[in-house]
């Protein structure tokens, strides 16, 4: 039997926490699915500066 | 000899302008769109409902119309297609699931109800990914729709029917959605023209949503004019989409024939050359593209943009955290009924936090606010492709969903920019190759503009796909 990477178990327990019950069919490619999108989210947490806070700015962006 | 046309080949433009002389009825223009998808559409699985009846007395109803000097605009008489994620009264709408096989919706999505008031004609409902997303899944209640070019192959998605019922010239217009390129990337791989507006320029009311703050809705059509024709229909506010922009609707098709003298255009070639996936030939076909412009009187200038990996974090997160809240309930308690892919895809959303979307919303405000008051400050529009690869096989995918996407289309979700997509050229294999023109909110005129002039200038979309009929 493998033992589940700490990712995994992560996942898991996030999937579980959400109140998600998996079919077990489908959890591996959820599993790697999952862990490709967090692998992503670290990226949105690079620094910024100031003046790129966004509260003083709208979106979309209207009229030029 | 002059050839005349078959029906099937005449572009919106040209069916309307031979429906007002007279030389065309749109019964002809129906009877000919349902023979032809009687020929073709079982290879394809392009439609997975054709509405023959409705199809017929809209006709008839155009026609008795123009008879009496009646002319509702340039759809009028027209044949169309709605991807079936679009509500049609009294017309089941599946978004391909079999969630909603017994959906039958009570009023018309809005664009729905300007096609009709425009007097389009409905001819049916076309595949999609299921609920817009996944990928293309045979364990669905409908096949998914196959590319004309070469039915092996995917022809994008979610949008799946819509390009492939164009490219096939079953129809000349078909509404698709375009939440990280559903429209665009069908018209991609199918070699055909597919626009997505501006954020809040076409209203979504009525459209089964995807992403809340990423959906847009728009044509994918087989010219850069037809798509201007159709904006003029779609178009305008509605305050039954809360983000609807309450903007004046302009002449889409105003700068169409203009030629492109005085135009600057950023060229941010790094974005996709980066990417070890780019297919040399897609990087070919946009420095040609390049060429071509400054030929025909633009400036391009090369230019760096944040990395693409960015836009694609932030959209997907968003995308991914608000369709999991639109499906969650059912993917607690109906997870079977989901196919495979889209499951999988969906409730990946239950490992993000509340913080990963809010970051995800900071750096979008972000990543809009430079495309617009930077870049787009100091060009006109920017040049960039579509797909970085030509139209992936179907056997190239697995059991389980697979890599998120080989499209660079999401940017333009997050920062809400019209964005134009077109043919512009051709893979070694024959299938077709894209390229995008991102313009500044609300100005898809000068988007229009500049597909149109390049075009003409290319005449790729005289390319037809080898079909039986």
């Amino acid at each position: 039997m493998t033992e589940a990477s700490p990712l995994q178990r992560d996942i898991e327990a996030r999937l579980a926490a959400a109140g998600l019950p998996v079919p077990p069919d489908l959890l591996a490619g959820l599993a790697r699915e999952a862990g490709d999108l967090l692998r992503q989210t670290a990226l949105l947490r690079g620094p910024r500066s100031p003046a790129a806070e966004p509260f003083s700015a709208t979106w979309p962006v209207s009229g030029q | 000899m002059t050839r005349v046309k078959p029906l099937h080949e005449l572009t919106i433009a040209e069916a309307g302008r031979a429906l007002r002389d007279g030389t065309v009825t749109s019964a002809a223009l129906a009877e000919h769109a349902l023979a032809r998808i009687d020929a073709l559409d079982g290879a394809l699985d392009a439609f997975v409902l054709v509405t023959r009846e409705r199809a017929l007395a809209d006709a008839a109803r155009a026609d008795a119309e123009l008879q009496r000097g009646i002319d509702r605009g340039p759809l009028h008489g027209i044949p169309y297609g709605l991807k079936d994620i679009y509500d049609t009264a009294g017309i089941r709408t599946t978004c391909h699931s079999r969630l909603r096989l017994d959906v039958v919706p009570e009023a018309d999505s809005e664009v729905a109800g300007r096609l009709a008031a425009g007097r389009g004609v409905l001819v049916g409902k076309l595949a999609t990914h299921e609920f817009a997303i996944g990928g293309p899944s045979f364990d669905l209640p409908f096949p998914p729709a196959r590319n004309p070019w070469n039915p092996e192959h995917m022809p994008g998605g979610s949008s799946s029917g819509s390009g492939a019922a164009v490219a096939a010239r079953m129809l000349r217009m078909a509404m698709g959605s375009d939440t990280g390129g559903s429209i665009r990337g069908p018209a991609c791989y199918c070699g055909i023209v597919g626009l997505k507006p501006t954020y809040g320029r076409v209203s979504r009311r009525g459209v089964f949503p995807l992403s809340y703050t990423l959906d847009h809705c728009g044509p994918l059509t087989r010219s850069v004019e037809d798509a201007a024709l159709t904006m003029q229909v779609i178009a305008g506010h509605d305050p039954g989409d809360p983000m609807s922009a309450a903007m004046p609707v302009p002449d889409f098709s105003a700068g169409l024939g203009q030629d492109l003298t005085g135009l600057t255009f950023g060229y941010p070639r790094g974005f996709f050359t980066e990417n070890p996936v780019a297919a040399p030939e897609v990087v070919a076909a946009l420095d040609a593209a390049a060429q071509t412009f400054a030929r025909l009187g633009a400036k391009v200038e090369q230019i760096e943009l944040p990395s693409y990996g960015l836009f694609e974090a932030c959209g997907r997160a968003i995308l991914i955290a608000e369709a999991y809240a639109i499906h969650e309930q059912d993917l607690k308690t109906r997870p079977l009924a989901y196919g495979r892919y889209t499951y999988q895809r969906l409730a990946a959303g239950a490992v993000l936090s509340a913080a990963d979307l809010v970051q995800a919303y900071r750096l979008r405000t972000e990543l809009a606010t430079m495309l617009n008051r930077q870049v787009l400050a100091q060009f006109d529009a920017i040049i960039t492709t579509t797909g970085i690869v030509e139209a992936p096989r179907f056997d190239a995918f697995g059991p389980d969903v697979g890599g998120w996407s080989a499209m660079m289309t999401i940017p333009f979700n997050v920062t809400g920019n019209p964005a134009l997509a077109l043919p512009a050229g051709f893979s070694a294999a024959g299938l077709p190759l894209g390229m995008q023109i991102v313009g500044r909110l609300f100005d898809e005129p000068t988007v229009l503009r500049i597909g149109a002039a390049y075009e003409a200038a290319t005449d790729w979309i005289a390319a037809t796909p080898d079909l039986a009929v």
